[in-house]
């Protein structure tokens, strides 16, 4: 069996690796190959340099081809190794997703293998369950990640072009009743609005939206008790893929943390260190806030110091989760370990000299990895994809200007509209009537 | 009495399609009528087509069925809508005179070989081991036949209201079946009510025109039937008379307002929903209060113009107030009403329980068809009637079903939307409904669906013959258009770019021309190149092809891609309980509908992609 599109996704699991795969599978597997790696001999494997639209080098790979049907799916299928560095997989999947593919959905590679007959009967009963629990927890996470401002400007969207379409269909489908039909010029002037707010969420979905989404985890703790190494400690390993974004103030600096297959905002205290009292005290609300918009906070103490009635003050009047990161133990002697501390998770652990540091990166990582929030990052590369395919017909809905193509207008706001649908769900044809007749009196 | 095929009972649009179609298709038919005079009764507003409903019709006439025609032997005044809109949007109506209509269509049943029409009121069917083997008349007669097309229209238990007074009938004059009703209610058929209404009918000479508007035929005068269109038969012609145009006002309203209590809209007596597309002038007034004014047109209701549709004013207030308010519209200050508005209260079956062959899924040879299934006008009766009688037909002779899907059809459309999800109010063809609009127009209907039609054995030789020759000479004048070639040299480029805006630096054919939606056919008869002899009328056939040739690509690609999951066929002996992973609410609701294929299933509200691909999983999985 043959079917019509190709598919990608980034096939290995989630956690820094020293190698991440991308797959693609489908008709379109040569034209791709073609376009970014020239001749691939196919079952041999070919070091690649994978280049973006502006030519630049974004990573080095292994690509290896299969041609249908001995391939996992059974279609013409590429492997590419990259480096296991989510953000440059991430965008090498937006490359193909421009132009060539569309995001797998969960288990369908498998899906496909299996209905091309590359899985037998028992393995295709775990397919079930693997649709069934990546499913669950796709729509778990589609509506997590449609909570807040994303989804609110997407609803704003879509009940703008609803309302044009409002206009538009009532024109077609009741021209003899005396509705209000209001003037061709009015909806070109709504029909750019809308366009103009599609732009501009795509360009924040890609820019600034993951990370406003990301979970945020803080470092606090009094002067001086190695906040900034322990956060530069953190960060230093994976310095190539860090992006510093200078926070809004000075006090506390903003950094992204990859943790696995997934990026958290890391916030260092870092400028608490004032002596001045009024400064001091800026510093702590400061400090406060950052800790309650925050997903974790590790809470860090001088080991050599020890914990003091300030420091249990301060977690106990703490409602978010916090752990302890008793610091500086290569000078105290203590062993690296990890445990309970008055109900706390707490971590013994040397940051200048790395000691221990394995034991709360890979907590920091376990903690990620039983979220559904893989799923989320991949929910929303949909939305943006269904979002560009929206905007492109918005596009060619504006290119017509004249009254006899209102034909063809009103087709493309339809196929719009359709996109939208598919992350905001709902039925659009139902939508459109309810809306005609709450608006407009029918019935000539 | 003798056996049939096929037994019709109702005579309305869906009644008249499917007799005569099961007749054509040569399985011995009965229609059971409860009146022979009321046969083909237009018993709302005296018009056929319109947006939507020109569309259903044009596939009726494309599969040979009768409504096309008879509206054009009786037509007062015809229309096309939305002309300066693109052609996938236009839609012919025609408004008919109701004696000319029912004269017509009764002649048609009449002249048709097969087919017998009785009158008597059908009082139950007769049933034998969980089959129905005929229907027993009023008298105790029974007629035993193979197969049943119900469309009773609202005559099963109807009730009228008019004011405060309400009683048992179908329509003004004509008694309502309500034993009938019973029999369906007691053998546990899914039944809901509906309503609908009418307005007061008012007799001409009582109304003062001179300063109304007045609104005409168009000049081309369309024609609905491809017979009279294309094909080149005459209908017979009656004198024209046109619609005119007045309005409500606030002293109008204000009578209603205060009338409001005595609606039973408003009292609570009624209690069914109405269609939000045609709500009663009442319930426009209380709904959209600011509107100081609403449009009535005034439609003649027959050649002897006795009478007018007073349209957009359906009410059920009582009588007096009904008089009370007209007099009060201009025009109408000395009107007298020959028979008041009312509105009707009737029962329909929840079309779910119904296959895309529009048999009842508790028996197989038992056929819906019309207002029962809870939709409403003439188009969309007559649409499912023929449906329903080819099929009632081809289980009757042991010949394969008739289906339509909704890529080919705005039939297919229809039916795919009743028996997938339902009705809510009373369900009515819109354009916007159809996915494949620019595909669905009017002007390729027949070349939709008439050898299909034809191949299954209902359609004439003669139309497939006219449909053929029709295809045939756009193909020819396309080719015409094909080799006439502007080079960037011609003077055509200079007039293109200042008349209308089209820049063109390559040599390009006037076929490819066409594709500019900007452009007609009339455009480019007057270039240089175009050196044959033009031909209007194939011409537009041909640019509006070239018109959408784009976007049909685009779908036809769509349809590609979905097809092969969507053709998946779903057995009916499927039990959705044993599938492991489906929710209970997508096995709630995939086993009240009971889809024929995934692609219905995925048309079902509430069902989502997962849901399908662990059915197609399953099934792949059984099937092998």
């Amino acid at each position: 069996m043959k079917t019509a599109d190709t598919i990608v996704a980034i096939s290995t699991a989630s956690g820094t690796a020293a190698v991440g795969i991308v797959r693609v599978s489908g008709p379109k597997t040569d034209v791709i190959s073609k376009h970014f790696f020239g001749d691939v001999k196919p079952r041999y494997a070919k070091y690649v340099k994978i280049k973006d639209d502006g030519n630049n080098i974004i990573d080095d790979a292994i690509v290896i081809r299969y041609v249908a049907p001995s391939s996992y799916t059974g279609e013409d299928m590429l492997e590419i190794q990259m480096h296991g560095n989510p953000i440059l997989l991430e965008k090498f999947q937006d490359m193909l997703c421009k132009s060539y593919c569309r995001l797998a959905k969960p288990g369908e590679f498998t899906e496909r293998a299996y209905l091309n007959n590359k899985l037998d009967l028992v393995q295709a009963e775990a397919v079930i369950d693997l649709i069934n629990s990546t499913s669950y927890d796709a729509s778990l996470a589609a509506q997590r990640s449609l909570q807040g401002k994303f989804s609110s400007s997407l609803i704003k969207i879509a009940n703008e072009i609803l309302s044009i379409r409002t206009f538009l269909e009532s024109s077609i489908n009741f021209p003899e009743d005396d509705i209000d039909h209001k003037s061709s010029t009015k909806y070109k002037h709504d029909l750019d609005k809308v366009v103009k707010k599609v732009e501009q969420l795509i360009d924040s979905a890609r820019h600034g939206l993951k990370l406003n989404n990301q979970a945020k985890i803080s470092i606090l703790g009094k002067p001086n008790v190695g906040k900034s190494t322990l956060s530069n400690t953190l960060l230093g390993e994976q310095a190539s893929i860090v992006s510093e974004i200078p926070g809004t103030t000075r006090d506390i600096v903003k950094s992204d943390l990859s943790l696995g297959n997934n990026v958290v905002t890391l916030f260092d205290t870092a400028g608490l260190r004032r002596t001045k009292d009024d400064i001091e005290s800026k510093g702590i609300d400061l400090s406060i806030k950052a800790s309650k918009l925050s997903d974790l906070i590790l809470y860090v103490v001088d080991d050599e110091l020890g914990i003091d009635d300030v420091d249990l003050n301060f977690l106990k009047s703490n409602k978010n989760e916090c752990w302890i990161v008793f610091n500086k133990i290569d000078k105290t002697g203590k062993i690296a370990e990890t445990g309970m501390y008055e109900g706390y998770k707490f971590f013994n652990l040397s940051a200048d000299s790395e000691l221990g540091l394995d034991f709360l990166r890979r907590e920091l990582m376990s903690m990620r990895n039983t979220d559904p929030e893989k799923n989320v990052t991949l929910a929303r590369e949909r939305h943006v994809e269904s979002l560009r395919a929206c905007l492109k017909n918005l596009y060619n809905a504006s290119k017509y200007n004249d009254n006899q193509q209102l034909d063809l207008v009103a087709e493309e706001l339809r196929r719009s509209h359709l996109h939208l649908q598919k992350i905001l769900g709902g039925d659009v044809n139902e939508e459109l009537l309810d809306e005609i007749f709450s608006n407009f009196c029918i019935g000539k | 009495m003798e056996n049939f095929d096929v037994a019709v009972i109702g005579g309305g649009h869906a009644g008249c399609e499917a007799a005569h179609v099961s007749a054509r298709s040569g399985s011995k038919t009965l229609l059971v009528t409860l009146s022979k005079s009321s046969i083909g009764q237009l018993s709302c507003n005296p018009a056929v087509g319109g947006i939507g409903k020109s569309h259903l019709a044009k596939e009726v006439d494309a599969l040979d069925g009768l409504i096309c025609k008879v509206a054009d032997n009786s037509a007062l005044q015809r229309r096309k809508l939305n002309l300066r809109k693109g052609p996938a949007v236009q839609a012919t109506r025609l408004q008919t005179c109701r004696l000319n209509y029912k004269k017509h269509m009764q002649l048609e049943l009449t002249k048709q070989a097969n087919l017998k029409i009785i009158e008597g009121e059908v009082v139950s069917l007769i049933t034998n081991k969980e089959q129905i083997v005929g229907i027993k008349l009023e008298n105790d007669i029974d007629i035993f036949c193979k197969s049943i097309v119900l469309t009773a229209g609202t005559f099963l238990g109807g009730l009228i209201h008019i004011g405060t007074k309400s009683f048992r009938a179908g329509r003004v004059g004509d008694k309502s079946a309500c034993r009938l009703e019973s029999f369906f209610r007691d053998s546990g058929f899914p039944i809901g009510r509906l309503k609908t209404g009418t307005p007061p009918r008012i007799i001409r000479n009582s109304i003062n025109f001179k300063n109304l508007e007045a609104q005409h035929s168009d000049q081309d005068k369309p024609h609905m039937s491809f017979l009279y269109d294309h094909y080149g038969s005459t209908p017979n012609m009656i004198d024209e008379i046109p619609c005119f145009i007045t309005y409500t006002n606030e002293n109008t309203h204000e009578i209603i307002e205060e009338a409001k209590e005595l609606s039973p809209i408003f009292s609570g007596s009624i209690k069914s929903v109405g269609p939000r597309y045609c709500p009663s002038i009442e319930d426009k007034i209380d709904r959209f209060a600011d509107k100081k004014s609403h449009q009535i047109f005034l439609e003649p209701e027959s050649t002897a113009n006795e009478l007018i549709y007073p349209n957009g004013i359906s009410t059920s207030l009582p009588e007096h107030i009904q008089l009370k308010f007209l007099k009060t519209i201009n025009g109408l200050e000395n009107c007298k009403i020959s028979q008041p508005g009312y509105a009707v209260e009737y029962s329909y079956f929840d079309p779910r329980s119904l296959c895309n062959t529009l048999a009842t899924k508790n028996y197989n040879n038992l056929f819906f068809a019309g207002q029962i299934n809870g939709t409403t006008g003439y188009e969309e009766a007559a649409s499912q009637g023929l449906i329903a009688g080819i099929n009632a037909a081809a289980h009757a002779t042991g010949r394969e079903s008739f289906v339509l899907n909704r890529e080919e059809s705005y039939v297919g459309v229809m039916i795919d939307d009743l028996v997938t999800q339902g009705v809510t109010e009373p369900y009515r063809m819109f354009t916007s409904r159809a996915e494949h609009r620019l595909r669905l127009r009017e002007d390729n209907a027949d070349y939709r669906l008439t050898q299909k039609g034809f191949d299954h054995g209902f359609v004439s030789s003669s139309r497939l013959e006219s449909c053929k020759l029709k295809t045939q000479k756009i193909l020819i004048e396309t080719e015409k258009l094909l080799v006439s070639k502007i080079r960037p040299t011609s003077p055509s480029i200079s007039i293109l770019k200042d008349k209308f805006n089209i820049n063109i630096k390559n040599t390009i054919n006037l076929k490819d021309l066409l594709k500019v939606s900007t452009i007609s056919y009339t455009d480019i008869i007057n270039l240089e190149e175009f050196k044959h002899d033009p031909n209007t009328l194939v011409g537009n056939l041909v640019a509006i092809k070239e018109r959408y040739s784009g976007y049909l690509k685009i779908q036809d690609e769509e349809i590609d891609k979905t097809s092969k999951t969507y053709q998946i066929l779903i057995p009916a002996s499927i039990n959705y309980k044993n599938i492991g992973g489906l929710s209970s609410e997508a096995v709630e609701k995939l086993d009240y509908v009971r889809p024929i294929n995934l692609g219905q299933a995925s048309r079902i509200p509430g069902i989502t992609p997962a849901t399908i691909s662990i059915l197609r999983i399953f099934l792949k999985k059984h099937a092998a």
